[in-house]
């Protein structure tokens, strides 16, 4: 018996705007994919979309449908901006294969997380808005609807090819970001040096001003809002796979082709210097990011051995600034702390090679967890288990939950104020009572200095 | 930077004759008619003691402990007063029979050694009991008799003996014996006057300093050894005179200058001259080089004077009361408003008593005229320079003290930071720390130096902090510990009550001593309490120097008057460690004296702060317990407001302090100053700034003037704070203040950088404080993420009651339970001290206004279970009808129901005692009750 995995339908991207006319529907469409379907079968996905939405708005005017569930599929629909919906269809995972009478294959129709599925939306928007600024935002800066067509095209295409959709587990949904814990001093240490070359430049260029800090795949420092940090760290961590080997996995990184607009490349071999700049002479090429502020600027990363300085910058005053003095004064200071932030990064808490948890904090989306995604310790059930257990937190109905999974494994989430915490323990024979022992020596380990119940 | 020179209170009347100045008692010996007594310098009432004398007295001195008195009446003998019994006893020196032989001089070199010294012999004597002498050494001189010349510091114990030539003999005297010092030859180009010989310490060295017409010449001495150090060349030369302030040579000319040189400055550019291989034969630069100028900072004493001058008592009382108003100000515009309110009440008093008025008119006038007076008489011939750092004018009979001030240091010479900073932070007086402040905030301000610029300034201030606070903590307990071994030592037996533990001092001592290593630690971190106070201490004490004539009687220093110097400090001392027992602090002191003679030749008495450190380590014992983190934070707060009662004005102002208030330690800045006089006042200017920018928005107004703005934002402030915190932590100072941290949050706040405000507080730059918890809880509510932190502060500083506060107010019953459940089960103590009779009452009140019945029910069963449901307090009598009438009366407990039953048959309320849980009616645990139901 052969089990399909879940994976995508299709993808669309429509303004609600166009196409008003009857026969003229197809022009609502702005990105699809696959783009082996044809165009009448696109027109059909916007269509039942939009008819969805219709419907659901009789029962919630206030906020638009967001899931549908299939028997076949799940869709999500997301409508960041004005008219401009975006559809994610996933094809659920089914057992079996289909008969010519389609019976014979059975749909796993609760395999797919509504939350994972929502973010995994919403972050391909994000990437989008992030390197490109609004759509809408495009048109009424001149832009035709072809030429957004085409920038989708290009831009939006490869991002979604790397997306494995049966793999949208906890973290994703969490989106968190991975702290390096140093101590005070090393933070003061860098954050000094920041703010020396921060001051430093400023006194010339009013504009420059500095993002955020990342050793490897843990960020250190930002100075920008947590939303704004996070998609940057999503990017870099998750799209530029900055910390890793990028011989071993498939990097991907904005950078401005000659039409000046942004597009895919591949991250090269490691190296000390402007990573999103080829050469000295290619200023050019430094991609455009939009964040909080509807003002678009450049945006400079900078590596030194494994640590990642991100930049910002004006674009008027890109021209003028000397980046042989910006790397001088960059390799001055953080030669230095390498060393240091790298022991840091080796040195292993105790804590997590006894358990096996995750925790994250909603208020600094800081997440920490000795687990890989996507690794042995995250098998189907649990993942499947992990995502169940953060929705039915994020309904705010439940603040702990004891699970013993099919496999003997037993799995404990708290939810204290803003923090979850999940724990794994995969002692067998072990009571409940046995087990709620153990979470609370963990919990008292773990939140020794945090004020949890 | 200038010289100035102070009046003192002091001042020599016609009918007195001024013999010698006391440095080691800080008295002014002087003779009348009568007798012959001393007055102490800095004494605002200047009271004279004397002692009534028959004989024709050449010369008095009075003995260290103020025992004994010597007077010289004829050239062979001196007479010996025993002060207390009034014995007398006369002593002639050993070669009386001699022809020719008479005393040159005589001195107390120890509380009961006298030696006397005449033109062929020097006479060590020592007081027996029966209260004379017995002579203890005797030294006969060899050579000329006419050549035979001498100087002693009684300060230093130090006697040089100059038998002809250039050669002279140090001797070192201790109790009961002395030490010959290496023979050195001095130079000079002149024929060799004693009387330009001096003897000081610098910088922690002994020097014999010698100068002539050209040169200051310096010898750095030890017991064994006498270093030459080049010759400093003077500015100006001509005759002179030498002053030592603050580790600084001051050379009053003749030429009406006062050049002030500083030995480490010198030798450091002569380092780096070397360095440079440039043979140049440069004259030395001197700090500053002007004229004295007469200080009107202490105008208590010129009122004084006045009104010892107009011999009217009655006036000079009431003016001193008038002029004191303005004089203990340090504030400008709190001394405009006082200035004010004082026009007012006199405009009010003028009405009724123009008399006084015009007596007050006159009063000003004298005190111009006087001025006046001094300034016009600067370097006047009748001065006599008086060792260390006095003046005497024998035409007015006026005392001055010359003190330097600091202000406007970085207008002098080719200053730059590199060489102001360390110069200052060489000084001792507080002015210099005024001006050190100042200038960093300058610097900060204009932006004259970059970010790492500033930090290396930081380091260079927190290096010394944390050595100083350092060797503060070493000594005290290694004090600690010294005590403790000499009580186990005189009681064997008290070994016992020690592990028991007891207040008393020996039982606390030696409790720390068990404890070792640990309590090393935790005084470590207990230095937080140590240093503010030590702050505390040291600017009240600067406070009281200066309000000492303001008649503030709570203040230990307002007693001086009554108290001789050493008892006086040993007062303050009593004070300092209410504690400990004052046996055991002399036995401490007595133990010091035997350490290391050399290094204590001057004691002149540095201000140990470690023992009020002791104090605190002995309080905060038990670190975890609620009550000591509050003294914590109320002793940080007080020291704090004092400083800022201090000073609210940003203009560094020149203090001189009483002269007991002085101690030889550098000054130091902690982060408690530089949040008083750098960065709240450059925060309170910014806020200022941008408030005037709003206005002027509003009123369309032009925006401000290029040279009235600021050249820095907030954002350049930060960086600027938080450089200083990174400088803090890296030199491991303790103690850090907590308005500092406050002013960093404001700031963030201020500019919306919550997330960074939320990293800060995540890797702990900012620590836990009670007023930061309670800062970030009233941020909660702008930025909820920080609610969060917050509560983890609490939890940390445990204070379990703020956070199920804060919960019941978010309607969080459930989790509030929750964490009074945990304190039960973790601390007890702790969960003891949370509960009265009626707090259950905001937990129920709570969960019923939720219409959430069930919430309800577990909150009653919970409190029901623990026996907090009190029927019979009428707090109650709500809850318990609701949950009746929800959940009928069989849902109550069998206990509360009888106790219920029992209440209401016994309708007449009986008068419950306050202490509830403990009597009859706790419910569930009392057997009592319930044998008594069946």
């Amino acid at each position: 018996m052969s089990i399909s995995k879940s994976s995508l339908n299709y993808w669309v991207i429509y303004s609600s705007k166009l196409g008003q006319k009857e026969g003229t529907e197809h022009e609502k469409v702005l990105f699809f994919y696959p783009q082996t379907i044809g165009i009448g079968e696109q027109t059909n996905a916007v269509g039942i979309s939009e008819a969805y939405v219709l419907f659901s708005k009789q029962f919630s005017p206030e906020q638009p449908c967001e899931i549908i569930h299939t028997q076949k599929s799940t869709l999500s629909l997301y409508n960041p901006e004005e008219d401009i919906w975006m559809v994610l269809s996933v094809n659920n995972p089914a057992i079996g294969t289909a008969g010519k009478d389609g019976k014979g294959r059975e749909y796993i129709e609760d395999e797919i997380n509504d939350i994972a599925l929502k973010k995994c939306v919403q972050q391909i928007y994000q990437v989008w808005n992030t390197f490109n600024g609004g759509i809408n935002s495009m048109i009424s800066k001149g832009s035709t609807y072809e030429m957004v067509r085409k920038r989708l095209d290009s831009f939006i295409k490869p991002y979604l090819q790397q997306i494995q959709f049966d793999q949208l587990d906890l973290f994703s949904s969490l989106d968190g970001i991975k702290f390096l814990p140093v101590n005070k001093n090393i933070y003061l240490t860098i954050f000094n040096y920041i703010n020396s070359v921060d001051l430093n430049f400023q006194n010339s260029l009013a504009s420059f001003r500095f993002g955020i800090v990342l050793y490897k795949d843990h960020l250190i420092l930002s100075s920008l809002e947590q939303n704004e940090t996070r998609t940057l760290y999503n990017y870099l961590v998750n799209m530029v796979k900055v910390g890793q080997d990028p011989s071993s996995s498939q990097t991907m990184m904005v950078l401005n082709n000659s039409n000046n607009e942004p597009t895919w490349y591949t991250k090269g071999q490691r190296r000390t210097g402007f990573i999103n700049m080829p050469d000295s002479n290619s200023k050019q090429h430094l991609p455009l990011v939009w964040l909080t502020d509807d003002k678009p600027q450049v945006m400079i990363i900078y590596e030194q051995k494994d640590t990642f300085l991100l930049f910002l910058i004006d674009p008027s005053d890109l021209p003028q600034l000397e980046f042989d003095e910006l790397a001088q004064s960059l390799v001055q200071n953080f030669e230095f702390v390498n060393p240091t932030l790298e022991s840091h990064y080796n040195k292993r808490a105790i804590f997590d090679e006894q358990y096996k948890y995750i925790y994250f904090n909603q208020m600094n989306l800081a997440i920490k967890s000795p687990i890989k995604p996507r690794g042995p310790d995250l098998n189907k059930e649990t993942m499947k288990l992990l995502n169940e257990i953060h929705e039915e937190f994020e309904n705010g109905s439940s603040s702990e939950i004891i699970v013993k999974t099919q496999h003997d494994r037993w799995i404990v989430a708290k939810k204290i104020d803003f923090r979850e915490f999940y724990i794994m323990f995969d002692n067998k024979n072990s009571s409940i009572l046995e087990i709620n022992e153990e979470v609370k020596n963990a919990t008292n380990k773990f939140f020794k200095f945090l004020f949890i119940d | 930077m200038s010289v100035e020179i102070v009046p003192l209170p002091l001042r020599i009347k016609e009918d007195e004759i001024f013999l010698s100045y006391d440095d080691r008692l800080n008295r002014v010996v002087l003779k009348s008619h009568t007798g012959f007594g001393y007055v102490q310098l800095d004494d605002p009432e200047a009271t004279r003691k004397y002692y009534p004398s028959d004989k024709f007295i050449k010369d008095a001195k009075f003995s260290p402990n103020l025992k004994y008195s010597a007077t010289l009446y004829s050239d062979c003998d001196i007479e010996i007063l025993h002060l207390e019994n009034g014995t007398r006893y006369t002593q002639s020196c050993k070669y009386k029979s001699t022809k020719g032989t008479t005393i040159i001089g005589f001195y107390w070199t120890q509380n009961d050694n006298i030696l006397l010294v005449t033109n062929i012999s020097l006479e060590l004597y020592a007081m027996s009991v029966d209260g004379s002498c017995k002579l203890l050494w005797l030294l006969l001189n060899e050579k000329s008799v006419l050549m035979f010349q001498i100087k002693f510091n009684c300060n230093f114990g130090v006697l040089f003996l100059h038998s002809g030539g250039t050669s002279i003999q140090p001797y070192f005297f201790r109790s009961n014996s002395f030490d010959k010092l290496p023979k050195f030859n001095i130079e000079g180009n002149l024929t060799f006057n004693i009387n330009n010989l001096y003897v000081t310490k610098l910088h922690e060295k002994f020097f014999c300093v010698y100068g002539d017409t050209e040169y200051i010449y310096l010898y750095e001495m030890t017991l064994e050894t006498i270093y030459k150090i080049k010759p400093i060349k003077i500015v100006l030369p001509g005759p002179n005179t030498i002053h030592f302030v603050d580790n600084l040579i001051i050379v009053h000319s003749e030429l009406k200058i006062s050049v002030v040189y500083d030995l480490k400055m010198i030798q450091r550019d002569r380092d780096r001259e070397r360095d440079r291989a440039n043979n140049k034969k440069g004259q030395e630069f001197p700090i500053s080089a002007i004229p004295l100028t007469v200080s009107l900072q202490n105008s208590n004493n010129i009122n004084h004077l006045i009104a010892m001058a107009t011999q009217s008592p009655h006036t000079s009382l009431k003016y001193n009361k008038n002029n004191n108003l303005n004089n203990n100000n340090f504030d400008q515009q709190q001394q405009f408003y006082q200035q004010q309110s004082l026009q007012q009440q006199q405009q009010q008093q003028s009405l009724q008593n123009s008399f006084e008025n015009q007596h007050q008119l006159e009063f000003q006038l004298q005190q111009q005229q006087l001025l006046s007076r001094m300034n016009s008489n600067l370097y006047s011939k009748s001065w006599k320079y008086i060792c260390p750092h006095y003046i005497y004018d024998s035409d007015t009979g006026i005392w001055f003290e010359v003190t330097l001030n600091f202000e406007k240091i970085s207008n002098f010479l080719q200053f730059d930071p590199q060489k102001t900073i360390p110069f200052l932070q060489e000084r001792t007086l507080p002015s210099a720390k005024f001006a050190l402040l100042a200038l960093i905030k300058t610097i900060i301000e204009f932006k004259t130096d970059n970010l790492d610029g500033i930090g290396k300034i930081y380091d260079d201030l927190n290096k010394v902090l944390f050595k100083a606070t350092n060797r503060q903590l070493t000594e005290s307990l290694h004090k600690l510990q010294h005590s403790n071994s000499i009580n186990n030592n005189q009681s064997p037996n008290n070994n016992n009550n020690n592990n028991s533990g007891g207040s008393s001092l020996s039982n606390s001592g030696s409790g720390i001593n068990i404890t070792g290593n640990s309590s090393l630690n935790s005084s470590n971190e207990n230095t937080p309490t140590a240093s503010p106070s030590n702050s505390f201490i040291g600017n009240s004490r600067l406070l009281n120097g200066n309000n000492s004539a303001t008649g503030n009687t709570s203040s230990p220093s307002s007693n001086q008057n009554n108290l001789s110097y050493l008892r006086h400090k040993q007062l303050q001392q009593q004070q300092q460690q209410q504690q400990q027992q004052q046996k055991n602090t002399d036995t401490q002191n007595n133990n010091n004296d035997e350490e290391d003679p050399f290094d204590l030749i001057g004691d002149a008495g540095p201000y140990h702060s470690p023992k009020i450190y002791k104090s605190n380590s002995l309080s905060a014992s038990s670190p975890s317990s609620p009550n000591s983190t509050i003294s914590k934070s109320t002793l940080s707060s007080s020291s704090s407001s004092v400083l800022t009662s201090n000073n609210n004005s940003n203009t560094p102002i020149h203090v001189v302090p009483s002269r007991q208030s002085r101690s030889s330690q550098y000054i130091l800045i902690n982060s408690h100053d530089m949040y008083d006089f750098v960065f709240n006042p450059i925060y309170e200017k910014l806020l200022a700034e941008s408030q005037l920018q709003q206005h002027n928005q509003q009123e369309n107004c032009p925006n401000l003037d290029e040279t009235q703005k600021l050249t820095l934002d907030s954002k350049y402030l930060i960086a600027i704070v938080i450089q200083y915190i990174k400088s803090l932590s890296f030199n491991q100072c303790t103690g850090i203040s907590d308005k500092l941290y406050n002013l960093l949050i404001s700031l963030l706040i201020d500019n919306n950088m919550f997330s960074k405000l939320h990293q800060f507080l995540q890797y702990y730059v900012i620590t836990d404080s009670l007023p930061i918890a309670y800062k970030l809880l009233s941020i909660g509510e702008q930025y909820p993420p920080v609610l969060q932190l917050s509560l983890d502060m609490f939890k940390r500083l445990s204070m379990p009651n703020i956070i199920i506060e804060t919960l019941l107010e978010r309607n969080q019953v459930v989790q509030a339970i929750h964490l009074l459940r945990s304190t039960k089960d973790s601390n007890q103590q702790l969960y003891q001290d949370l509960l009265n009779p009626n707090y259950p009452i905001p937990f129920l009140q709570v969960s019923s206004n939720q219409n959430n019945d069930t919430l309800f029910f577990s909150v009653f069963k919970f409190f029901e279970t623990n026996g907090l449901i009190l029927p019979h307090l009428p707090s109650f009598d709500r809850y318990i009808k609701l949950f009746v009438e929800k959940f009928t009366e069989k849902s109550l407990s069998p206990q509360l129901l009888d106790s219920i039953n029992n209440l209401t048959k016994n309708s007449t309320p009986k008068k419950t005692s306050p202490a509830l849980r403990s009597s009859n009616y706790s419910l569930n645990n009392s057997p009592k009750l319930q044998s008594s139901n069946i």
